[in-house]
């Protein structure tokens, strides 16, 4: 009954359509279709302001378990609280949430919240490996740093190395707050004398004994990629091995087969196999951070790769400690090329009080927090200033000093027997800067999980036994290019599969 | 009726195209729906059509009749204000001319837009970009002596999913916590129990926040979700409750078949399985009484700890032997893999031991020793064994079996993350993490636990002193917020009559002793969780310290001491005891003259403890009942660790677990 009228309507509409309309039409519908991929591409997901329902109205930091740092952090989160209520009549009290001592399920608690969207946290505590992943997943929000705020420019308020930690694909999304590299441990109660260099350092080391981490797991990699980096003169880019700088694979690149090999061979002799020849494995190869740290302290080797937390739990050591309170170790910036670690503080895409957020990170990184944390904990800091000024003698301050408890008179110096002085926290303070400088990234990848199982699955063997076998650099290439990518093709990223195969069959 | 089969046919076989098509970009066309703009997408058409409709409603009005009667009387609703005005003439002829050209306009723009929506769709999930879509994280606990065996089903999971090399999910395996913790966790966030934080500033986390459990039997899942509710906020601001049971949903399939087993060392298998004890199907009253009088001890894990110690302890209560006496016991260990990485520690030492320890533990981890790696420790790698050194996993008619349920736990409605797992879940329930395996009779007997069997019997009077000086302030392993954090966790192995009482003890500046006692003036100390978290309080927040005070004086010096003395140090007060390297002595001295105290634990942070003073019992064969630490028949137990890790609470646990076996 309608279709008559309808249909009229529709048929004057025809015919009133010109040259004009057509063009009108092809402009509106370009503008239409910008339109939306305009929007699509600047909007990020809905703001989580408001919907977040069930949550405490409290500012949430996640972050690992602390190990050995004494409370430190929580008296400095504490001092913020304080402060908040002091300034604000409403102020958000800031927790932190501690998941785990495990650094991979620390990325998977945070990965899994930011994947639910159910606001767990506002503030993230990052190893730096991870920040790839969690900024090209849209798992943090950009975090431009205010001059303003740090009273000079980024680049001269931070380390240049841990700065760069936080930026990726040319834009900010996380802040330096904890730096970390590789330092050498020196027990200087054994004949364990200072290397100079790296082939003297492995003479040393086979002589003395030295505890690295070469088991199966992350830290196996990091080891992996410093005996590598060290082997080769980093500063020349055409002299990279397994990468380059902007994180392309050359693994298969003329020479740089043997090389690899060459300078996992030396590392291999020097460490795994026994005096004599014999090609024992020892047990060292299946070292961790904490059995390293317990192979040192009780003297079984002479040397030892650890990272900066360990200066901190030697000190504190009795054990560690002549009868006159002198340390019985010292720290040396690692003999080559580490890899360098850290923390990074980034804003949860999520998080319902960016500003908040803003704040404490800010908070956390200034010079006064920074020096509470390293004096007390032994966390290396990340602000440029503070290294500066614990390198000028006479100015550097101890975790007493800085708590207002100045030590005075003969009885109180028997108990400041395992107190680091101001002394010892200067020279701890310039290795740290000298391995932190000197060190280099892994490479950037949301999937460096990935890349880091293939590539020690194949060279593990390599470094720490006589039967591993020397992989087919194209094959392996390949595959830590899909690593990368976060690809993973065949079980054995080693060998072709005809090739794997007929090792297999043999 | 042809047509109806004809259409159901057709769409049943569109929507599988469409969704065998779709599934290897479900992650990324999720993502993009989550993470589209949906307020500008729908608000701006919406605005602009509105705008046209109003512009051009005075020309429209009575000319076109709207087809359908709903849509006339909508129309008529929604335009009725419009209705009332009367138009200028210039509007009308105005709304005349733009008429064509607004809609036109518009619904070009609306198609251009709509071509700009499936366009980003091709591009962001459809084509390939080189890297794989990030997978879904999905978190699975389970009991720390599964966690190897599950990571690699996890992994083999993965691998068969995979997509391009892409994985559409990566599972991470953690490690479960106790029953008791499980129990406080799922009703509280997977939040340690902080009810005695005061006002601090931290949670603690109970490791992974678990999308799904797989218990080691049905009866672990029972007594976690007994009688137990959770709070759940409601959207009108008030508190509902339901039950853990609409929190955590267990599956019908079991991921894996065990049974308990009797793991025997080789050098010692002829000794204790004989052919007689075979045909009767091990009984375990009979095999206990073998390994006694063998000199042999069978020992299982800690059963507050660990579930398959708490399934022995609540299998010898209901009907085996007496729990207790030298030849069958609990150890310290929190898992069974420990228990036998223990086991293989003492392998280290000289003489022959080792072979007389028989363990009860599931029958796969006899199998995953044998196989040699590090079992999931740190420290505890060793090469496959074979012969001698091999374990034999024997089952028994009194041992039972361990079904292995698949548990999810919905913390949110996110379908996605509940597809992926009831994915894995089934896969795994094809794939089971064990199969029956051992020799033996199979027994049919499913795993019970009783909370009671879990909890140990004698109860503890322990008063725990604290070292207040300086230097052990300044630990950076048992600050006294490390300490305040290890001891509530080890509260679950506390019961209710245990008395625990707490101070610390140092010498002023003035060099006079001092020994502050938590809750001083009212009682001092606590009986029960009560009565501990006033400890816990106390120690939080004193910020008393001092010096160095000999551990002899403060024995000497203490008002009212419990029976049994723990004393927490950095070992700074050894060099204070009087007569230089006689620290031992003087020790000893103190203890024997102190009239009320049997008992003396030194957990010792970082120093070395005193030559002369021995170790705690580590995981030997105890012969006889005699005084672990000591040699002869002594009344008085001393024993002093030194621990170096950071595992402050596994020194506290091992501390009160040895002053339970004193009392």
């Amino acid at each position: 009954m309608a279709a008559g009228p309808a249909r009229s309507f529709w048929s004057r509409w025809y015919e009133r359509f010109t040259r004009f309309h057509l063009r009108l039409a092809a402009a509106c519908f370009l503008a239409g279709a910008v339109f939306v991929i305009a929007v699509s591409r600047h909007s990020a997901a809905p703001s989580a302001q408001g919907a977040c329902p069930g949550r405490p109205d409290d500012l949430i930091i996640g972050t690992g378990a602390e190990i050995g740092a004494g409370g430190v952090r929580h008296d400095v989160i504490k001092a913020w609280n304080d402060e908040q209520r002091k300034l604000k009549t409403k102020p958000l009290k800031a927790t932190l949430v501690e998941i785990s001592e495990s650094s991979d399920e620390q990325r998977s608690e945070l990965a899994a919240a930011a994947q639910s969207k159910r606001c767990a946290y506002d503030v993230l505590l990052l190893d730096v490996a991870y920040i790839t992943e969690f900024a090209r997943n849209g798992y943090l929000e950009k975090f431009e740093l205010d001059p303003g705020k740090l009273g000079v420019p980024p680049e001269r308020y931070f380390l240049r190395t841990s700065l760069e930690t936080g930026r990726v694909d040319g834009e900010r999304f996380a802040v330096p707050f904890a730096a970390d590299a590789p330092l050498l441990y020196r027990r200087t109660d054994a004949p364990a004398p200072p290397p100079q260099d790296t082939k003297r350092f492995l003479e040393l080391a086979k002589a003395h004994g030295y505890a690295a981490q070469f088991d199966d797991y992350e830290g196996g990699t990091v080891n992996l990629l410093e005996a590598i980096f060290s082997a080769q003169n980093r500063k020349a880019s055409q002299d990279d091995v397994v990468f380059d700088d902007r994180g392309n694979v050359v693994l298969d690149q003329d020479g740089n087969g043997e090389k690899l090999m060459d300078a996992l061979r030396a590392w291999r002799e020097a460490l795994f196999t026994d005096e004599d020849g014999t090609r024992t494995l020892r047990n060292e190869s299946a070292l961790r951070e904490e059995s390293s740290l317990q192979a040192f302290r009780t003297g079984l080797v002479g040397y030892m790769r650890n990272w900066p937390f360990a200066f901190n739990r030697l000190a504190a050591d009795p054990l560690m400690r002549g009868d006159d309170g002198s340390l019985k170790f010292q720290v040396l910036s690692f003999p080559g090329t580490g890899v360098l670690g850290g923390v990074d503080l980034a804003i949860a895409e999520d998080s319902p009080h960016k500003e908040e957020a803003r704040e404490l990170i800010y908070y956390l990184i200034s010079e006064e927090v920074q020096e509470r944390l390293f004096a007390c904990a032994g966390y290396p800091p990340v602000v440029t200033a503070l290294y500066e000024r614990y390198e000028s003698s006479g100015t550097a301050r101890t975790c007493g000093e800085l708590a207002g408890d100045g030590g005075d008179g003969a009885a109180r110096q028997a108990e400041r027997d395992t107190e680091i002085t101001g002394g010892q926290l200067a020279r701890f303070a310039g290795e740290v800067r000298r391995a932190v400088d000197h060190a280099r990234q892994r490479p950037m990848s949301a999937y460096y999980a990935t890349f880091s199982q293939v590539f020690r699955s194949c060279l593990l063997p390599v470094a720490t036994t006589t039967s591993g076998a020397a992989p087919d650099f194209h094959y392996f290439s390949d595959a830590l290019r899909d690593a990368l990518n976060g690809r993973l093709r065949s079980d054995d990223a080693c060998h072709p599969p005809a090739e794997a195969a007929r090792k297999i069959g043999h | 009726m042809v047509t109806t089969a004809l259409t159901a046919a057709v769409t049943s076989v569109a929507t599988l195209v469409a969704t065998a098509a779709a599934t290897p970009f479900s992650n990324s066309l999720q993502r993009f729906i989550e993470q589209a703009p949906v307020t500008p997408l729908i608000t701006v058409p919406a605005s602009v059509g509105a705008l046209v409709i109003i512009c051009c409603y005075p020309l429209w009005r009575g000319r076109v009749r709207t087809p359908g009667r709903w849509a006339a009387a909508v129309a008529a609703v929604v335009l009725w204000p419009f209705h009332r005005i009367q138009w200028p003439q210039g509007l009308r002829s105005w709304a005349g001319r733009m008429l064509v050209p607004l809609a036109v306009g518009y619904i070009a723009a609306c198609l251009g837009a709509f071509t700009g929506l499936v366009g980003l769709v091709v591009v962001t999930v459809v084509t390939p970009s080189g890297a794989c879509e990030p997978p879904r994280e999905l978190r699975v606990i389970t009991a720390p002596e599964n966690v190897t065996a599950l990571r690699e089903r996890a992994e083999a999971y993965t691998k068969e999913q995979r997509t391009d090399g892409c994985a559409p999910v990566r599972i991470a395996v953690g490690a479960a916590p106790t029953i008791e913790e499980m129990r406080y966790g799922f009703r509280n966030e997977w939040l340690r129990d902080d009810s005695l934080q005061n006002d601090e500033p931290y949670r603690r986390m109970l490791g992974l926040t678990p999308d799904a459990w797989i218990p080691t039997g049905s009866a672990e899942f029972d007594l976690v979700v007994q009688d137990v509710s959770i709070k759940e906020e409601a959207k009108n601001g008030g508190v509902s409750r339901k039950t853990l049971r609409s929190l955590l949903h267990k599956r019908d399939e079991q991921v894996g078949t065990d049974h308990m087993a009797i793991a025997v060392f080789g050098a010692a298998k002829n000794d204790l399985l004989t052919g007689e004890l075979e045909s009767a199907g091990y009984p375990l009253a009979e095999i206990v009484r073998r390994a006694r009088s063998k000199g042999m001890s069978l020992v299982y894990p800690q059963p507050a700890f660990s579930t398959s110690g708490a399934i022995v302890a609540t299998t010898l209560s209901q009907a085996g032997p007496e729990p207790g006496g030298a030849a069958l016991r609990a150890t310290f260990d929190n898992s069974a893999d420990a228990l036998l990485c223990h086991l293989k520690a003492g392998q280290a030492g000289s003489g022959e031991d080792w072979a007389k320890l028989v363990a009860l533990v599931p029958s796969h981890t006899a199998d995953e020793y044998n196989r040699g790696g590090d079992m999931g420790i740190e420290g505890c790698a060793h090469n496959p064994l074979a012969g001698r050194a091999a374990l034999t996993a024997v089952s028994s008619v009194d041992l039972p079996t361990l079904d292995y349920p698949f548990v999810e736990i919905n913390w949110s409605e996110d379908p996605a993350r509940r597809a992926a797992l009831d994915a894995f879940a089934t896969w795994l329930a094809h794939n089971k993490l064990f199969e029956p395996s051992g020799e033996g009779p199979q027994p049919s007997s499913p795993a019970r636990i009783s909370a009671d069997a879990a909890r140990p019997g004698h109860r503890v009077d322990l008063q725990i002193m604290i070292d207040g000086s300086g230097s052990m302030a300044r630990s950076p392993t048992a600050s006294a917020s490390d300490l305040h954090d290890a001891l509530a966790e080890v509260r679950q192995i506390l019961t209710d009559t245990d008395q625990v009482s707490a101070g610390k003890f140092f010498a002023d500046d003035k060099g006079t002793p001092r020994a502050p006692m938590a809750g001083e003036g009212d009682g001092g100390g606590g009986e029960g969780p009560g009565g501990y978290g006033e400890v816990l309080r106390w120690i939080a927040d004193d910020r008393q310290s001092g010096f160095d005070e000999p551990v002899s004086a403060l024995i000497g010096g203490l008002g009212r001491p419990a029976n049994s003395l723990a004393v927490i140090t950095d070992g700074g007060p050894f060099n204070d005891e009087p007569g230089p390297g006689n620290a031992a002595q003087s020790i000893r001295r103190a203890l024997e003259k102190a009239a009320d105290v049997s008992n003396l634990y030194i957990l010792t942070f970082g120093g070395r403890c005193p030559d002369g003073l021995e170790a705690p019992r580590s995981v030997r064969p105890s012969p006889s009942d005699g005084t672990p630490g000591s040699s002869g028949p002594v009344v008085k137990h001393v024993v002093c660790e030194d621990t170096a890790g950071t595992d402050v609470a596994g020194a506290l646990g091992r501390m009160i677990f040895q002053v339970r076996e004193w009392s």
